[in-house]
């Protein structure tokens, strides 16, 4: 099916139809993907749906929303992919412990498998064949990457930079925030040109130990800068930083943070402590970022911006944050980082180039071995966990025998995968070796659609991919 | 890419624009892939090429591509075309210019844009304010005119990725490039990434004898017209800017015949063997190589040439000359406007006119007598000397047998 040009039209009239018919008052959006659906339909296209981002909620926030303060009678349970029903079960089960009595749970599927086992409400593509189902889901995937709006951005801060020079001068410039040997650029969907700053410098320790929960853990995961072009004009810079954190939140640490954050420590606080730390330190590396640009911006050649736009949308995520607020505190600390030196100077690190050839193959290998390893443990009867950063990044170095890639360049195979809907991220809770509970970012392939491509992949590329399997 | 800067260069702007920004992305890629291979350990970041290599850059990839072209392996030619100018041939669009801009050609003695076309480093800064539509591509450091200004590569990796891959999903007749033109700008890209600044500067500006011949004349006959207003300036005390200026182009143009009749021929002869030697080595490259050799005549075709062989032998002379005359003028005016690089050259001029070029450097007084002689004096032995120069040059016979005059 080629219903590119035609998709968002069909999400709108959907998505327009239900509200109207059923009068709903909360959206709350079936993971990140669903997210990002409607983020393009809000912020993105063009008619845009006329819905407030503060009636908007994904299932990833439904325990931490103040459900007391809710006025209204529907919900509607939105999400764009129903293939076999257990997701969208799962979280209308959920929504169902958290919502006041007497609201009623409206379920909507864009697209619903023709084999599923639990239907909603509405659908648009009611009951689609597994080709056609996987073609939608291109469909949407594309749409999503076509307005820049990529999968994994519905739960970061993003500044905005409108760019008066060339792409090589800004990656240039930006590659000053790291060491020189982790500034990565490459294509990824909808052939934007995309940088990656992997680790890069945290200009001060004493402000990111601020957001960290003592027993909070910074090595081996995720920490980058990635930097999106939005249009041939303007560029997105999204910190990523997520620690692994101990699930306590202890009052002396909690009275140091930001006021925003503090309605969150009303309620007991369970995943969305991770959120919360990742969402502060984040803002930390943005110090680095912001000051590696300050040549750039003082000859008019970028032109840095904090949109409110940018901040609505993680009302999704984080309903108890003023974002606002928020807003108001990452324009602080960009200001304070205006006023600082870069690490590096300039001309002394160059961003290295990740080909399209070599991270295609990379990812196909990553995938295999992703799918493989998901496959056997649903084969053993295990929980399938999903991997760590660590893990991932093992599992990608595993395979990148024989394909000459740096060794820190795979960061940018797992920004591709995650952009192409391939894999997906959660937040898992693990035990500490100190025998305390703790929250980490773990990764694992899409789906069932994503995993039975894979496999047949895997069929046809065996020898060419020893290991995958 | 902005309508109304197209419209500068031509009135069919929207094919224009597809062409140019397609022609422009494959400089893009030439001059990033030179860049990354200069650099060095101790100078990270994109290297530069002065803007007269630039020019040169564009005219040499340009030329390729054209022939390639022309043997049907590309699906079009660049949005260039060849003009002469005084640095040799260079790639140029026709131009519209503004009244304010006319009247701003050509008051700097190293500006020398011309009033109906812009050379490719002009169309770069030209362009530069469409930012619209269209990416930086090139970030030049100064005037396009300026001979010390510098082009730096601004496009990023990533980009000609992105433009490679979007192309799978455009219409044939759209697409940016097909699968075989990659393949030929990469190695293009790879074969002049080998060179250095001055061995593109030789192959751009030399193709052929008869180019080369008539690029030669073309400077000679300006350095004809400078040497008269020189010449008339001597007598018209309050035309002194004027004159130092002509002066001032006379060494200029002077250098470029030297330049052109024989010192690049070293380096051409370099670039080609390296060149053909890249080219050769890929299997890619074979039909590029083919165009190469089409488009660019072996060194010793050139300059075995008899006008250029005849033109070689008094380039230095000529250029001695014109520094000795710039020197003597700046002498009698008082002026102290030579850098001292430029004095040990006007002592070195001197002394060979007098011990080689002897009927000319003879009659010519040393600098330190030149204030104080008479008006006469000093007219009368720049006139003899530049019938003797002037009798140096290649024969009228000569310049007709290349079609000059």
């Amino acid at each position: 099916m080629n219903c590119f040009s035609t998709i968002e039209k069909q999400l709108l009239t959907f998505i327009e139809g239900i509200i109207e018919q059923e009068h709903i008052n909360l959206i709350v959006c079936s993971e990140r993907k669903a997210t990002a659906v409607l983020r393009a339909l809000l912020d993105e296209t063009k008619p845009r749906l006329h819905w407030d981002w503060t009636k908007t909620l994904s299932t990833a926030a439904m325990s931490h929303f103040d459900w007391s303060s809710f006025e209204g009678d529907k919900v509607l349970l939105f999400d764009e992919l129903v293939h076999h029903g257990k997701t969208l079960f799962k979280y209308e089960e959920l929504l169902r412990e958290y919502v006041p009595d007497g609201v009623q749970i409206v379920t909507a599927g864009f697209v619903v498998w023709d084999r599923c086992e639990y239907e909603p409400k509405y659908s648009f593509y009611g009951s689609v064949d597994s080709e056609t189902y996987g073609e939608i889901r291109e469909d949407i995937v594309s749409m999503l990457q076509r307005y820049g709006s990529l999968l994994l951005d519905t739960e970061h801060i993003e500044l905005s930079v409108r760019i008066k020079c060339g792409v090589g001068e800004f990656y240039n410039e930006l590659a000053r925030a790291t060491d020189g040997s982790t500034a990565f650029s490459f294509v990824s969907g909808a052939g934007r040109t995309n940088l990656t700053l992997e680790q890069p410098e945290i200009l001060s320790t004493e402000l990111l130990g601020r957001c960290l929960p003592p027993g909070s853990n910074t090595d081996d995961v995720v920490c980058k800068v990635r930097v999106l072009e939005r249009s041939h004009e303007v560029f997105s810079i999204m910190p990523i930083f997520y620690p692994d954190v101990m699930s306590v939140a202890p009052p002396e640490w909690r009275a140091g943070l930001p006021s925003f954050c503090q309605p969150y420590f009303n309620n007991k606080l369970g995943k969305e402590l991770f959120y919360i730390v990742g969402l502060l330190c984040s803002v930390e590396l943005l110090r680095g970022v912001v000051a590696a640009l300050n040549d750039l911006a003082r000859v008019g050649k970028i032109l840095v911006e904090i949109p409110r736009m940018n901040f609505s949308h993680l009302h999704a995520m984080f309903p108890r944050i003023d974002t606002d607020e928020l807003r108001q505190y990452v324009s602080d600390v960009v200001a304070e980082s205006k006023r600082l030196k870069p690490a590096r100077s300039r001309g002394s690190v160059t961003v290295q180039n990740v080909p399209t050839s070599k991270l295609k193959m990379l990812s196909s290998a990553v995938m295999c071995s992703l799918v493989d390893i998901h496959d056997d443990a649903v084969t053993d009867q295990n929980e399938p966990k999903g991997e760590t950063w660590s893990e991932l990044i093992e599992i990608a170095r595993s395979v990148r025998q024989g394909i000459d890639v740096d060794k820190n360049a795979l960061t940018v195979v797992v920004d591709r995968l995650i952009d192409g809907g391939l894999i997906v991220t959660d937040v898992e809770e693990t035990t500490h070796p100190s025998g305390k509970l703790c929250f980490e970012r773990t990764f694992t392939p899409e789906g069932e659609v994503v995993s039975s491509k894979i496999r047949q992949q895997m069929m046809v590329r065996n020898p060419v991919w020893p290991k995958a399997i | 890419m902005a309508q109304s800067d197209l419209e500068q260069f031509t009135i069919d702007a929207e094919e224009a624009g597809r062409n140019v920004a397609r022609t422009m992305r494959l400089l893009a890629k030439v001059q990033l892939e030179w860049s990354h291979a200069h650099s060095s350990s101790s100078r990270k970041g994109p290297q530069p090429l002065g803007v007269i290599e630039f020019d040169k850059m564009v005219t040499l990839f340009c030329r390729l591509w054209n022939q390639l072209h022309d043997s049907q392996m590309t699906r079009y030619r660049t949005a260039f075309l060849q003009r002469r100018g005084f640095h040799g041939p260079g790639m140029a669009m026709k131009i519209d210019r503004r009244a304010d801009e006319k009247a701003s050609l050509g008051k700097d003695p190293l500006d020398r844009r011309r009033s109906d076309f812009a050379f490719a480093t002009e169309i770069v800064e030209k362009l530069k304010p469409a930012l619209s539509d269209t990416r930086i591509l090139f970030r030049l450091d100064g005037m396009a005119w300026n001979p010390k200004a510098k082009v730096y590569p601004a496009l990023e990796r990533s980009e000609w990725d992105a433009w490679i891959s979007q192309a799978e999903s455009v219409k044939p007749e759209y697409r940016f490039l097909t699968t075989s033109e990659v393949v030929y700008a990469e190695t293009i890209s790879m074969a002049m990434a080998g060179l250095s600044p001055k061995q593109i500067r030789a192959l751009g500006t030399h193709c052929c004898a008869k180019d080369t011949q008539k690029d030669i004349q073309y400077n000679t006959t300006a350095w004809e017209r400078s040497f008269n207003h020189f010449l008339e300036g001597q007598q018209d005390p309050h035309d002194d800017d004027n004159t130092e200026q002509a002066a001032y182009r006379m060494v200029t143009t002077s250098r470029e015949i030297r330049q052109k009749s024989y010192v690049n021929q070293g380096e051409y002869e370099t670039a080609y063997r390296k060149c053909s030697q890249s080219l050769a080595s890929v299997s890619s490259g074979k039909a590029i190589l083919e165009a190469f050799k089409a488009a660019q005549q072996p060194a010793n075709l050139i300059w075995q040439d008899a006008f250029i062989a005849e033109v070689a032998k008094i380039a230095q002379t000529l250029l001695d000359f014109s520094v000795y005359c710039r020197r003597g003028f700046l002498a009698r005016i008082s002026s102290s406007n030579l850098k001292p690089s430029e004095i040990r050259e006007s002592d070195t001029a001197h002394e060979r006119l007098v011990f080689v070029a002897k009927k000319i450097g003879g009659i010519l007084p040393m600098y330190a007598t030149i204030p104080d002689m008479s008006q006469t004096n000093w007219t009368k032995a720049l006139s003899v000397a530049s019938n003797r120069v002037l009798g140096l040059l290649p024969s009228s016979k000569l310049r007709h047998s290349v079609g000059i005059c």
